[in-house]
């Protein structure tokens, strides 16, 4: 405005001036120029040619802050060019006066200008000679540029600022022009990864994924025709750096040098669309995950509708219509107490924050029952308006399976509560577990001896098997894992049980469950039959030993009597008389001997058959004695082979006693006959009779072979012959013949002895006088 | 036929009496052992031409006696009979099998007797 309006000046000025020759019109223009210079903003001055200033207008006062009469007639140089430019203001000055070319004249130029107050102000100038009749005058706009230059420098500024702007974007921008990229940002070249002249070089459309191309020209085409194109839209560009890469552009339509161009602005979505695909990804997933879930989950408004339920729920209730939004489900309930009971119930929950939890029985659409298990929660806490979510499961054959398990646990239960095998768990040695029949086996109540020690309960003596069982058992070895063991009852009675005992996990540790049957029978009549059976073995050898013995015992005395009787009834008349008397006594002695032979065995048989009878009478007990001493002494002549001798020792014994005599007889005489027998060797046996107030005492003691230890015991059993007897003939019946008759008179009898030194037997029998009797 | 010897061992006294006063008077010299070991002596002493034997006796047994003879080359040729109250068939083998010549169950006849040590004999 300012430049236009002294241009304007200028221009009225110079055809001013060429039109000077007339006087008229110059005092009128003289006026004009007057008030034009006396309003005018520039600065119009004047300079002779020694470079005095000739005037100065108000402008001048106003741009440099001298008034026309501090400036008029002082050298310009001096006073408005800095002392830098003065130098060359001079010569210019000169060259002009010289007749030179002035290189300022006629034209603008932007120099820097002194003013008053010392400030460098940038002005422009033009001069222009003005030549008179004498001299030249040199008359000079001058315009404070400040301003403009300020605008200039701004523009300079926010030029550069714009281009910063653009290179550093992070937008890509290009113009397009005639189908070529004509400008192209930073951002552009490292978006396509090409360089702006290799953008240039090619239609722009060869940096787009071709598939996009077509989408892309559409788009151009239509907004050159002035179609309308939504502002915003995304594709592919190959970029030469990094592959594919989505952008968005949005373009308008310019003017570019002069012709319509179009502007557009890349922005680089690849990781937008990335992200944008995955969590859509995430969420159809999500979507997929809901619908295919093997349980049944809905969401319900807060009045308790349908708002969204997965396929499984639709197969659950058997109905499509339960996906409907807004669908009630009372249908779905037993009935409607229970749909307004549960619905409360829900309510009071959630309200509270709360799960919601149940396991009920529930309708399906074509009115069959199922088990349903119910978990709901509000979908959102703080706010219940956005309803609740619902987890739903058919748990008709868990329920199934928990009262069949029920029914079974049931069973179970009777059996183990009335089986008579006792049943107990041990763990870590302690009773966990224990059936009636082994408390009722063991006398404990269940108090007792749940979480006891198991030890205590085990015999001592079995102890040991038990616990190394039970190592091997927990050592996962396998083994007999039946046995019998005795088990102590709480009254101290060891009982005999069989044990079958398994490796168990008891609530996740090992344990061991026994099974325990009370065998105290079996095992006594297994203890009975082996006894028995023992027995039985040792009759039967006793016996036979019996019939081996009785009959040498019979063929020998037999032998005597046969051949006895034929000397006497072929040889009599040759042998002497005492000789055939001989004969005679040997057949009576071997006669004798096999009834004795024969009582004895009688005998036995009565005792066996308890008819033993016993008949005390009294008794000389000195005389009785003697006799016994004599038949012992005849029966010793008349064995075989004896050579002991025997010497008889009384003492107080002239009384009259009540005795069994016969039996008396058997015992003494089989004590003294044996005493005699087993002295093979001779030796001297020592029948002592005692009579005490009280009783009688009666030993027999020999030197003889004696008896070991193990025979003692059963000595006096019926047939029982010690080890040691060889080839000494005998029935194993004499001793036991001795003890039954002891026993009938209430006496007793002892033993010691010492193998190959000697026996001793001592007879005890109660006193029983005759005046008594 | 006179002047052969026979050793009788058996512990019952009566039935070597017996034996002996027959076998006497049949002609024979007669011996008599009461137990294995004075019999095995009274083989040793007198080198009998034919041993008759008891089988069970104390001090040893006629088997053992059998036993010892069997083992003397001297001895082993003389005829052995065992006279036996066992009835025992085990016995009676047992003896056989130990070499004896011949076996008489007690009770026997003397007749029988006579007839068994002259064939024993004889052989």
């Amino acid at each position: 405005m300012n430049t236009t309006a002294s241009n304007g000046a200028i221009t009225v000025l110079e055809a001013s001036l060429s039109q000077a020759l007339t006087q008229d019109v110059l005092l009128e223009n003289d006026s004009v120029f007057r008030q034009l210079l006396e309003s005018s903003n520039d600065a119009v001055v004047t300079m002779s040619e020694d470079g005095c200033l000739a005037s100065w207008n108000p402008g001048a006062t106003l741009m440099f802050g001298w008034t026309a009469a501090e400036a008029v007639g002082k050298r310009l140089s001096e006073l408005m060019i800095p002392p830098a430019m003065r130098e060359r203001h001079e010569a210019g000055r000169q060259r002009i006066l010289a007749g030179g070319e002035p290189k300022i004249m006629n034209r603008q130029v932007e120099l820097s200008a002194l003013r008053k107050d010392g400030r460098e102000i940038p002005v422009e100038l033009s001069v222009w000679p003005i030549k008179l009749e004498k001299h030249t005058l040199f008359g000079a706009f001058i315009r404070d540029i400040s301003e403009r230059h300020f605008a200039e420098a701004a523009l300079r500024d926010s030029e550069q600022r714009l281009r910063h702007v653009i290179d550093n974007v992070s937008e890509g921008i290009i113009v397009v022009q005639d189908g070529r990229i004509v400008f192209a940002n930073p951002r552009t070249e490292n978006l396509v990864g090409r360089s702006l002249e290799q953008l240039r070089a090619q239609p722009f459309t060869d940096s787009i994924h071709p598939d996009d191309r077509p989408v892309v020209a559409d788009h151009y085409a239509r907004r050159l025709r002035g179609e309308y194109v939504e502002p915003k839209y995304a594709f592919r560009i190959n970029s030469q750096t990094s592959g594919t890469r989505w952008v968005e552009l949005s373009a308008v339509m310019i003017e570019w040098e002069g012709r319509s161009a179009t502007l557009s602005f890349i922005t680089d979505i690849t990781e937008r669309k990335r992200l944008q695909d995955s969590l859509t990804q995430s969420l159809s997933e999500r979507e997929t995950i809901l619908q295919n879930s093997i349980v049944g989950i809905a969401f319900l408004n807060p009045q308790g509708r349908v708002h969204w339920a997965n396929r499984v729920i639709m197969q659950m209730f058997r109905g499509k219509e339960i996906n409907y939004i807004g669908h009630s489900l009372e249908q779905y309930y037993l009935s409607r107490e229970e749909y307004i009971r549960v619905g409360s119930a829900v309510m009071a929950a959630v309200g509270k924050g709360q799960f919601f939890e149940t396991e009920m029985q529930m309708r399906r659409a074509d009115d069959t029952r199922f088990w349903a298990y119910l978990s709901g929660r509000a979908v959102n806490m703080a706010d219940l308006s956005q309803g609740t979510v619902w987890v739903v499961m058919d748990i008709t054959a868990r329920k199934q399976l928990e009262e069949s398990l029920r029914l079974s646990k049931i069973q179970y239960q009777t059996v183990v509560d009335n089986v008579t095998e006792g049943m107990t768990v041990v763990q870590d040695g302690k009773f966990i577990f224990a059936n009636p029949a082994f408390l009722n086996l063991l006398g404990y109540t269940s108090e007792e001896i749940i979480g006891s020690d198991f030890t205590p309960v085990v015999y001592q003596d079995d102890l040991a098997l038990i616990m190394r069982n039970r190592e091997r058992r927990l050592h996962g070895e396998v083994f007999e894992s039946k046995y019998d063991f005795r088990v102590v009852h709480k009254d101290g009675t060891p009982i005999w049980v069989q044990v079958s005992a398994v490796l168990v996990d008891w609530h996740g540790s090992p344990a061991t469950l026994s099974f325990i049957a009370d065998i105290t029978r079996r095992k006594q009549a297994e203890e009975d039959i082996r006894v028995s059976l023992e027995k039985q073995r040792e009759l039967n050898q006793l016996k036979s030993r019996f019939v081996a013995m009785t009959s040498h015992e019979f063929r020998t005395p037999l032998a005597t009597i046969l051949s006895s009787a034929e000397l006497l009834k072929y040889y009599s008349d040759k042998m002497p008389a005492e000789e055939r008397v001989e004969l005679i006594d040997s057949i009576e002695a071997a006669v004798r001997r096999m009834t004795k032979m024969l009582d004895d065995v009688l005998l036995i048989g009565k005792v066996e058959a308890e008819k033993l009878e016993f008949n005390p009478k009294p008794v000389m007990l000195d005389v009785f004695c003697r006799a016994i001493r004599d038949e012992a002494l005849s029966a010793a002549a008349a064995l075989p082979g004896s050579i002991a001798e025997l010497e008889l020792n009384m003492t107080d014994c002239n009384a009259e006693v009540v005795i069994d005599e016969k039996l008396m007889r058997h015992i003494l005489g089989n004590l003294l006959s044996n005493a005699v027998k087993y002295s093979p060797n001779g030796g001297r046996v020592h029948f002592d009779i005692t009579c005490r107030s009280n009783e009688m005492i009666f030993s027999v003691a020999d030197s003889g072979i004696g008896l070991s230890k193990e025979d003692l015991p059963r000595l006096f059993e019926t047939f029982y012959r010690a080890s040691n007897v060889g080839n000494i003939s005998g029935t194993g019946l004499g001793l036991a013949i001795v003890k039954h008759s002891v026993a009938k008179h209430g006496g007793e009898i002892s033993v010691a002895s010492e193998l190959d030194a000697g026996t001793r037997f001592v007879v005890t029998i109660p006193r029983v006088d005759a005046a008594a009797g | 036929m006179s002047g052969e010897q026979i050793l009788i061992i058996d512990d019952e006294a009566s039935i070597r009496a017996n034996i002996q006063r027959f076998l006497r008077l049949e002609g024979y010299v007669v011996h008599e052992a009461m137990n294995g070991l004075s019999g095995l002596a009274c083989v040793a002493a007198n080198r009998p031409d034919l041993i008759l034997c008891d089988v069970m006796m104390p001090e040893m047994d006629g088997f053992t006696v059998l036993a010892k003879l069997r083992k003397d080359a001297d001895m082993a040729t003389i005829p052995f009979i065992f006279l036996t109250a066992s009835v025992e068939q085990d016995d009676q083998r047992f003896g056989l099998s130990q070499g004896a010549d011949a076996y008489l169950a007690k009770p026997f006849n003397l007749a029988e007797l006579l007839a068994l040590v002259k064939r024993k004999l004889e052989q």
